[in-house]
């Protein structure tokens, strides 16, 4: 019997993609239920557009390798958004290590070189992200995906694979962070 | 800084891009033809060392004693 592919849950369309060789009609019904979710996740963590489409093809890619790794220990949304975070938080330690790689001449030289920045998002002041910058990479994830996104404690910790009250704890101490190197804002 | 952390939410996310799904269908597919020529030669890997040990066992015997190990038994 054909699946209701509109009507069926993650899980059993996860199922269902896993059964299928190639990017069947399981599998692109999951790229169109996830799409504006994983978007979304790399579009923030990355705050650029080009790095967010080329993570966010990684991110399906890796579910198309893994389709068949889901064990079914946590929901199938919950798995999808922590490779969405796990890419996202690679691709910007690699583009940092490349920067810095780069980064032969004089720093003058390298900010001269660098493009200006092409999609600061809309209404949000240059000043908070280049805050955020200044946390390590999963306390900024944590922060953006909480406040930026909605992210309920319980769903941040399944996604970082860490208890609720350790979630909660890294969210206050990394705004305490913010607020003792920024105690202006 | 609650206050302030609260400001992300206000700011807005772009769409992703219009060619999105046609470029990861294209990218998935890609992936599938490596993955099966891989497949593909590894299993040819195994399956021509089955085929040719003896050619190959004969072959590392004579270069080592210098002699073909049918010729003893004949």
């Amino acid at each position: 019997m054909a699946l209701d592919l509109v009507h069926c849950t993650d899980e059993q369309l996860a199922a269902e993609a896993a059964r299928e060789s190639s990017d069947g009609p399981a599998f692109v019904a999951l790229v169109e239920r996830f799409r504006a979710r994983v978007w979304r996740i790399c579009f923030r963590l990355l705050d650029n557009e080009q790095d967010a489409a080329d993570a966010a093809q990684e991110v399906f890619l890796r579910l198309f390798l893994h389709r068949t790794r889901f064990a079914g220990r946590s929901k199938y949304a919950t798995w999808v958004h922590a490779i969405a975070v796990k890419t996202c938080l690679a691709m910007r330690r690699s583009r940092g290590r490349r920067r810095r790689h780069e980064n032969i001449g004089s720093e003058d030289q390298w900010e001269a070189r660098q493009p200006a920045r092409p999609s600061v998002p809309q209404g949000l002041s240059m000043d908070l992200l280049e805050m955020l910058e200044t946390l390590d990479e999963e306390d900024r994830a944590l922060l953006l995906l909480k406040y930026a996104e909605g992210y309920e404690y319980e769903e941040l910790a399944g996604i970082f694979e860490i208890s609720v009250s350790a979630c909660k704890m890294r969210i206050s101490r990394a705004r305490e962070k913010l607020q003792s190197r920024f105690p202006e804002s | 800084m609650e206050d302030f952390l609260e400001q992300l939410a206000e700011s807005d996310v772009r769409e992703p891009p219009p060619d999105f799904n046609r470029r990861l269908h294209q990218r998935v597919n890609r992936t599938l033809v490596v993955q099966q020529i891989v497949d593909f030669l590894v299993g040819a890997i195994v399956w021509s060392a089955a085929h040719f040990f003896r050619a190959t066992f004969a072959w590392l015997l004579f270069t080592v004693t210098g002699r073909f190990p049918d010729r003893d038994r004949r």
